[in-house]
């Protein structure tokens, strides 16, 4: 069944996206929000002052709501220069962020300048080719994890072109026909042994731990 | 921060590196009360009639109340999920020490989702019936060399034959007949 | 549940083609499939095969093929039966069963997986249309039935009873859809005219033979009827 990133309720990946929070600018005074404020000192949340707000509740708010200013990361605007001189492929975005693509993609209403929406799809129109050499070279077996390099969709692209290279090797080679043990089960089984082995520890010393048993 | 303890829920499945982690009771009921407190705030201040400005309070509450609600769900859901594969992978018998990780009703949907899947295996093709955990690959051979990693004792073949499966013997088997036995990790595909 | 399985690794295989070992099976028996011979039936599975391992949403159901299917391999079965294992028929024989087995258990497997994830959407999907017209063959329906309730009874018992009473919309914001701009691989089977492309409603001629990727969506009445494949 062909997989594609489709996020649904369920998500997880996409919960994750909207865990993160964002710089805003409030605009009214609102009662009894101060709690949103750390430094703040009355029970309200006073105008000029900046909150973090978590995109779960910034994409409830309409885009011109009276209350609250999304202000553009400043991860955007950092890679903006790379952008325009096309060096994009040199950025380590997982570091920058780990949901560079989705989290930015979340903004982009609120963003009326549109530079976010133009950012991010520079980055990966310009990263795309580089991660399609890097999959093709990168053989499931050579554990080079390229994490901090890629943002997560990337890294699941990444991935993917990974498995479907070693997938088409295998079968140029006629070996991949073997039938596997069942993955869950291998996994079980090392964990088995690996509490038989404990046990025979236990053994060997069992004056010491056969009192906490 | 409201819908952090729910997070936490979905933070430790994911980085669990156990087929399922032991269901997190305390974090569920954590999350449900926190659920309970929004609402009952929301309702609260609702029948108040508080000023026009504490909408954007309610609003707040009601967003995190759902995202609380989206948080718990994708934690059962993604843990379905789980369950749902153990059926494939280990047959109808879940092992013990799988088995502790999971609370009552979790059981109660393994049983239930095994129950179905055998029924429709049976009735597919006009109750002619197909096994669809066997045939996972293409077939290329008839018959494969097998190794054997456990005891396992006499193992009867489709046409009567009988055979001794010992630890570490080598045989060469029917492809069909001895896939479950690979799959279980009992035998070993040699090539 | 994970197909990783390629449909194109079975046509790497060198045994002799299956279809003449079936149709020599019905030479030798009687007419007792009509019409259609088993060849044709074989062919169709198969394209119905891979078009659902490439296709984004559920297909038409082909219970009617499948059970002429199954019924033939076990008829065959049973003639093979009487010849000696080491009969060279008897292992080109068991080689196809064991393909056609593998096609038909990877087919069924593609549908479950798919209805396991869009469970309520293919429910409801399935709800409106006629009774010729359905996704789910009538044994994959009751299966859907009792997954969705399945998993309502855990979700209740262990979270949702203890919840503030659902919104209107909360139920079906849950439901999981297949994502129908999926992009694709298709070859047209026939020549087709003006299809259309893309958002401006740009159109295109589809040769027949011709290969193209294109959102599913653009083409899934193609596919419904015939007039192109997935591959």
């Amino acid at each position: 069944m062909a997989v594609n990133y489709f996020p649904h309720y369920y998500s997880i990946e996409d919960i994750f996206v909207t865990h993160e929070k964002v710089e805003c600018k409030v605009n009214t005074k609102l009662q009894r929000m101060g709690f949103l404020d750390a430094g703040s000192e009355t029970d309200h949340l006073e105008p000029g002052r900046t909150v973090n707000l978590p995109l779960w509740y910034i994409k409830e708010l309409k885009v011109s709501n009276a209350y609250f200013t999304v202000c553009v990361p400043e991860i955007y605007k950092n890679v903006h220069k790379a952008v325009c001189e096309a060096e994009t492929t040199h950025i380590e975005l997982g570091r920058l962020h780990p949901y560079f693509y989705e989290f930015g993609r979340y903004l982009t209403p609120y963003d009326s300048n549109h530079v976010i929406g133009r950012i991010i799809f520079e980055t990966l129109r310009q990263r795309v080719r580089y991660l399609l050499d890097i999959s093709k070279n990168d053989v499931q077996s050579r554990s080079s994890k390229p994490e901090h390099r890629l943002d997560n969709i990337e890294a699941n692209l990444h991935v993917a072109g990974t498995k479907t290279n070693t997938q088409y090797i295998n079968w140029l080679q006629m070996c991949s026909n073997k039938i596997c043990i069942s993955q869950l089960v291998e996994e079980h089984q090392k964990k088995r042994k690996r509490a038989d082995c404990s046990d025979d520890e236990n053994d060997s010393h069992p004056a010491s731990k056969r009192a906490t048993l | 921060m409201f819908g952090d303890k729910a997070f936490d829920l979905l933070k430790d499945l994911e980085r669990s590196s156990q087929t399922i982690p032991a269901f997190d009771d305390d974090g569920l009921r954590q999350v449900l009360e926190e659920i309970k407190a929004i609402f009952e705030e929301n309702v609260a201040q609702a029948q108040s009639q508080g000023q026009a400005s504490s909408y954007t309070l309610l609003h707040f509450r009601h967003a995190a109340l759902q995202r609380n609600k989206r948080c718990l769900l994708a934690y059962l859901y993604e843990r379905c999920r789980r369950i749902k594969a153990l059926r494939w992978e280990f047959g109808p018998i879940i092992p013990d020490d799988i088995k502790q990780a999971l609370c009552e009703p979790e059981i109660q949907f393994f049983n239930n989702y095994s129950k179905s899947l055998a029924a429709y295996m049976r009735a597919v093709g006009d109750s002619q019936g197909i096994d669809l955990t066997s045939n996972l690959r293409p077939p290329k051979s008839l018959y494969i060399e097998v190794r054997c990693i456990e005891d396992y004792g006499k193992f009867e073949l489709d046409d009567g034959e009988v055979i001794h499966l010992k630890k570490n013997s080598q045989h060469y088997l029917p492809r069909a007949q001895v896939e479950s036995l690979v799959r279980q990790g009992i035998l070993q595909h040699i090539s | 549940m994970s197909d990783t399985e390629t449909p194109a690794e079975l046509n790497l295989s060198t045994e002799p083609d299956l279809a003449h070992a079936v149709e020599e099976e019905e030479e030798e028996d009687d007419d007792d499939m009509e019409q259609i011979t088993a060849q044709k039936v074989l062919e169709i599975l198969e394209t119905a095969w891979i078009n659902e391992t490439n296709a984004p949403e559920l297909l038409q159901h082909q219970s009617d093929m499948l059970e002429l299917m199954i019924s033939q391999v076990s008829h065959m079965e049973e003639q093979m039966r009487d010849l000696d294992k080491n009969d060279f028929r008897a292992v080109v024989h068991s080689m196809e069963l064991e393909r056609i087995r593998y096609i038909m258990a990877s087919y069924l497997r593609c549908r479950l997986q798919k209805i396991e994830t869009f469970t309520q959407y293919i429910i409801n999907q399935d709800a409106a249309r006629e009774p010729d017209d359905k996704r789910l063959s009538p044994e994959e329906a009751k299966f859907a039935q009792e997954l969705s309730q399945n998993v309502d009874e855990y979700f209740h018992k262990v979270a949702t009873q203890y919840m503030p009473n659902q919104q209107r919309g909360e139920a079906e914001q849950r439901i999981i859809t297949p994502n129908l701009m999926s992009h694709v691989f298709l070859k047209a089977n026939v020549a087709v005219p003006a299809v259309i492309v893309g958002v401006d409603d740009e159109e295109v001629d589809l040769a027949p033979g011709s290969q193209h990727i294109i959102p599913y969506q653009l083409v899934a009445d193609l596919i419904q009827t015939n007039k192109a494949q997935l591959i």
